[in-house]
């Protein structure tokens, strides 16, 4: 009677330790898997970056490209002017990068950086800036983007082209290749956002290299703040849809630089009559134009009557600060 | 006796089978976690979509005889101020050379400047940028009148 019940027992204890060392199998199956996995995606963050030669052409490409759409604005202080504050932050960067600064001819109101070092700054932001922070802080959030290869890993994990998807490529792109690469760059830069992430880490890394240069660290959440203001109407939205379709909310990135801010001690210079000093109603004038005189120079013709100088075409807000140069 | 060790038999093989169930438990959680978050990429992006679409400003309705130049029925606006909320730098009068240049009603890149290709005389704007390089010099000047920090920060090997 026993012999039966010892049999099946016997039976049990062999399919428990078989099914126990399936199940130890495929855990380790289920380990190994995760591990290749994570090695996957480690090896996505750590790549080989592209060399100063291929940014620099690849940059340089993508440029042109982007003056070609939106142009640039000529006014060589102003652009001067931009370069300086651009270099001043640029000098808190940690990669040493040669940052060329330049002012697109457009209204819309937004800024950009391409790989390389290229920064762009449309006329309209700088007309909507109220102080050399603010333009720091802005300028900042782009060599942020530069300064840790945000567009350049955005391109190479979206492998649009075979250049982006080739891991160590020594080759300095040239021909169609560099140009289809450029039209991807810029692509990407003015109709898709940087994750989010990237976004935040610009605004926190930027607000770190304009307080290091000894600006306001607030520059740019009070630039943020005036847009975030900005009237409903029709033209302000269309000078506003670029930086929306690039950037997050408003009032979630206020709310973020706002609590980075905390960090921050008080004070930095703000220097807004520098800034309207170099960035005035006056520089905005092109020849050609009503109130500017031939010759590409942005000057407005007066005539000095009673000892004041009488503008003979156009009026400035009061407080604009002009120079005059006496013509004989 | 024999009804017995059948019934045993058939005891011990809905154990084992209900064991191995279990022991397999895991491969088939994670085959449907993976499924789940394949199903719901599409649905996280649609949302993403949305939200994005929420957030940005809408896109402007065309007026009519309005243009990129702001000639016709778009009154254009002082420079720097007026009634606007946002400022522009445009000029009261306004020429063809002024204006959005590059953007379309709605303020988005227009699609044929998106497709265009760079010509030489783009590329040689680009090399024209050099020519506003500051030399360490004159940053010096510009970081001392402004009463900004001079010193730079260490730089890492590119």
């Amino acid at each position: 009677m026993q012999k039966p019940g010892y049999r099946i027992l016997l039976a049990l204890l062999l399919l428990t330790s078989a099914a126990s060392t399936v199940r130890a199998q495929v855990g380790d199956v289920l380990r190994r898997a995760q591990n290749n996995a994570q090695k996957a995606k480690k090896a996505a963050d750590i790549y080989t970056p592209w060399s100063a030669e291929q940014e620099q052409a690849i940059g340089e490409a993508s440029a042109a490209r982007l003056i070609h759409i939106f142009g640039t604005y000529e006014n060589a202080e102003m652009v001067k002017y931009v370069n300086l504050v651009g270099n001043t932050v640029a000098r808190q960067g940690s990669r040493t990068v040669p940052y060329r600064f330049a002012v697109l001819d457009s209204e819309v109101i937004t800024a950009l950086s391409l790989p390389g070092g290229y920064v762009f700054i449309t006329r309209g932001a700088l007309a909507n800036l109220h102080n050399e922070a603010e333009l720091a802080g802005t300028l900042a959030h782009e060599i942020a983007h530069v300064d840790r290869r945000h567009l350049e890993k955005e391109i190479r994990s979206k492998k649009t082209s075979q250049f982006a998807k080739e891991e160590a490529a020594t080759r300095v792109p040239q021909g169609a290749e560099l140009v289809n690469l450029a039209g991807d760059v810029v692509k990407n830069a003015l109709t898709m956002q940087v994750s989010r992430d990237k976004e935040s880490e610009a605004d926190k890394v930027g607000m770190e290299f304009a307080a290091k240069a000894g600006y306001d660290p607030a520059g740019l959440r009070n630039f943020l703040e005036t847009l975030a203001q900005a009237s409903s109407t029709e033209q302000s939205r269309r000078q506003l849809s670029l930086w929306g379709s690039t950037h997050p909310p408003f009032g979630a990135r206020v709310s973020k630089l706002n609590s980075l801010l905390a960090s921050y001690p008080a004070g930095g210079q703000q220097l807004q009559e520098r800034y309207s000093w170099y960035v005035n109603p006056v520089a905005f004038l092109k020849s050609g134009s009503a109130g500017a005189t031939a010759g590409g120079s942005s000057e407005l013709e007066g005539v000095v009557s009673q000892g004041v100088v009488v503008l003979t075409d156009g009026k400035l807000p009061e407080g604009t600060r002009v120079k005059v140069r006496i013509e004989h | 006796m024999k009804r017995w060790i059948v019934r045993s038999v058939a005891c011990a093989s809905l154990f084992f089978l209900g064991y191995a169930g279990w022991a397999f438990s895991p491969l088939t959680q994670s085959q449907q976690q993976q499924q789940g978050s394949q199903q719901s990429q599409p649905d996280a992006k649609q949302k993403k979509g949305q939200t994005s679409g929420k957030d940005n400003p809408p896109p402007a309705g065309s007026t009519p005889g309005a243009s990129a130049n702001g000639s016709g029925a778009e009154k254009p606006a002082p420079l720097f101020g007026g009634s606007l909320n946002i400022k522009t730098s445009r000029q009261t009068k306004d020429t063809a050379t002024l204006g959005f240049n590059g953007v379309d009603d709605n303020g988005q890149v227009q699609k044929t400047f998106l497709a265009a290709t760079a010509t030489g005389d783009d590329t040689l704007k680009v090399q024209k940028l050099a020519s506003y390089a500051v030399s360490a010099a004159e940053l010096d000047e510009f970081i001392e009148q402004g009463r900004l920090n001079p010193a730079a920060a260490a730089k890492k090997p590119n």
